[in-house]
């Protein structure tokens, strides 16, 4: 079985956590950054996906 | 070992040295030989570049999340990007995917790399592949600048 939304989150999260230790030293900001980059994607993605229902042919 | 990153205790980063011009003084400490090693070694095994330089945490960090990445992209029968000739673009992906380091290489000697099209998750599996190596290439220059003394 196949969740694309699953690999969506899992793919945010990965690239979040990634980017989140790279730019914050402290561990809360890290996480803190991390989870926001993850939230961004996830709601863009899911905005994006909404948007191109109203413009499908 | 004490890990100088993500401690609780530092809540404003120490300035860095700045010289007339703009550019970043390199650290007193800085081995031209040592930045060198740690770039390759984080390049060959995400992570080792970091865990070289004393920064523990942050490299096991790193490890877990970039090898899960391309892994998992493996078995969502995502390919591993080789050069392929007629196809430019295939150039430009395996610089990518071969940023992951040794994974890359044993995928390939392994026969991991061809993927399967016909599979619902094969694009998904391609984008991991390819992120996984495209994320150790900003990690590895994270490792040099730690090297360096400026991070």
């Amino acid at each position: 079985m196949h969740s694309h939304l699953l690999y969506m989150v899992a793919f945010a999260a990965a690239v979040g956590v990634v980017l989140g230790a790279m730019l914050r030293r402290e561990a809360r900001e890290a996480v803190r950054l991390a989870g926001w980059i993850t939230l961004g994607m996830v709601g863009t993605a899911l905005v994006l996906a909404w948007a191109m229902y109203f413009v499908s042919p | 070992m004490r890990d100088p990153d993500f401690s609780a205790h530092t809540s404003t980063p120490e300035p860095l040295p700045v010289v007339e011009g703009g550019e970043l003084e390199p650290s007193s400490e800085a081995d031209s030989l040592r930045v060198l090693v740690s770039s390759v070694l984080a390049w060959v095994m995400p992570g080792l570049g970091h865990i070289a330089n004393g920064r523990v945490m942050r490299g096991i960090v790193f490890a877990m999340i970039v090898l899960s990445l391309f892994l998992g992209g493996i078995l969502l029968d995502g390919k591993v990007y080789r050069p392929e000739p007629g196809q430019p673009l295939t150039y430009l992906a395996s610089v990518g995917a071969a940023g992951v380091g040794l994974p890359y290489v044993v995928a390939h000697q392994a026969g991991w790399n061809l993927g399967d099209i016909r599979s619902q998750s094969h694009e998904y599996g391609n984008t991991f592949t390819l992120v996984a190596g495209l994320l150790n290439l900003l990690i590895v220059l994270d490792a040099y600048d730690v090297a360096a003394g400026r991070r």
